[in-house]
């Protein structure tokens, strides 16, 4: 139940920080993102570099507990590997974001407000998820059954 | 309160809460990952985060009584764009590990390489798309 409840409460101060600093506003983002925009804001640098300190000196000091207070472990990505899926799928983000003025946090904020436009962001973005996964599962299987049937026939890679 | 003011105590209340989830639940507040993982439901790991996105939804309620300017859309972009936008964050999220909450706050706030890649990465390409669509005539 605490964990639920902690759960509930990051998500909803995460709401109310994206909204107090005006980041679930899409014109907020494309007047940083649009370098040609004639009102062209640093706000969204502002926020990114408040955000950013804080989690950075918090996470030194809590960091010398060691372990988290409701759970065994941190789990805490250690992969220094710069991938073609983290540069380009990053990218491909990148540009959903530009276009919309949305990323998943403020959609999820704004989608009490009934609006269609966070309403229909969530879905196609949710969609887009399902078949990244779905291609990621196919992926596997076809790499599964290429090593099954190298190790069935050893000699078909020297032929 | 002063613009600047109000974009420095938003950031704070982020970067504080996305630490919230470390301190308690040893967890990366990243939204993406927290979110798209109830499309694979695991018994004993999905129940947090259906409360973690409960807490956004209804934290945006609360934003129509603390600042409803927050909820306000002056860009109202044509729905076609709103949709494709859409597609390619959650395309993208997933095969880039992360998204703004993720790699920008929690993965630069520990200085990963690979999130500093990655923000990096959808800056400059949110940058590049902004600008080319308003340029276009969006």
């Amino acid at each position: 139940m605490a964990r639920l409840l902690v759960a509930f409460l990051v998500g909803a101060g995460f709401s109310l920080g994206l909204g107090i600093s005006e980041m679930t506003q899409p014109q907020t983002i494309i007047q940083f993102l649009d370098l040609g925009a004639a009102s062209w804001s640093y706000k969204l640098l502002v926020v990114m570099f408040a955000a950013v300190t804080t989690y950075g000196l918090l996470l030194k000091l809590m960091l010398r507990r060691a372990k988290p207070v409701l759970a065994p472990r941190y789990m805490i990505p250690t992969g220094r590997e710069l991938t073609k899926p983290l540069i380009l799928g990053s990218a491909v983000f990148g540009v959903g974001w530009g276009l919309s003025g949305l990323c998943p946090g403020p959609a999820l904020s704004t989608l009490n407000t009934g609006a269609a436009r966070p309403l229909l962001f969530i879905a196609t973005m949710t969609l887009g998820m399902w078949l990244q996964g779905r291609y990621t599962q196919a992926q596997e299987a076809r790499q599964a059954r290429a090593a099954r049937q190298d190790n069935a026939n050893p000699n078909a890679q020297a032929a | 309160m002063h613009d600047l003011t109000l974009s420095l105590l938003g950031g704070v209340i982020i970067g504080g809460a996305a630490a919230g989830l470390m301190l308690f639940k040893g967890r990366i507040a990243g939204i993406s990952g927290i979110y798209s993982g109830l499309l694979t439901p695991k018994p004993s790991d999905t129940a947090w985060r259906v409360a973690f996105v409960l807490g956004l939804i209804l934290g945006g309620l609360a934003l129509r009584v603390i600042h409803p300017a927050a909820l306000q859309d002056t860009l109202l972009r044509p729905l076609w764009v709103v949709a494709l936008g859409g597609l390619l964050v959650g395309i993208g999220v997933r095969f880039g590990s992360g998204c703004t909450s993720g790699h920008g706050i929690c993965g630069l706030g520990r200085l990963s390489r690979r999130s500093i890649v990655a923000t990096l990465s959808f800056t400059l390409s949110g940058m590049a798309a902004a600008t080319l669509y308003a340029w276009i005539g969006g």
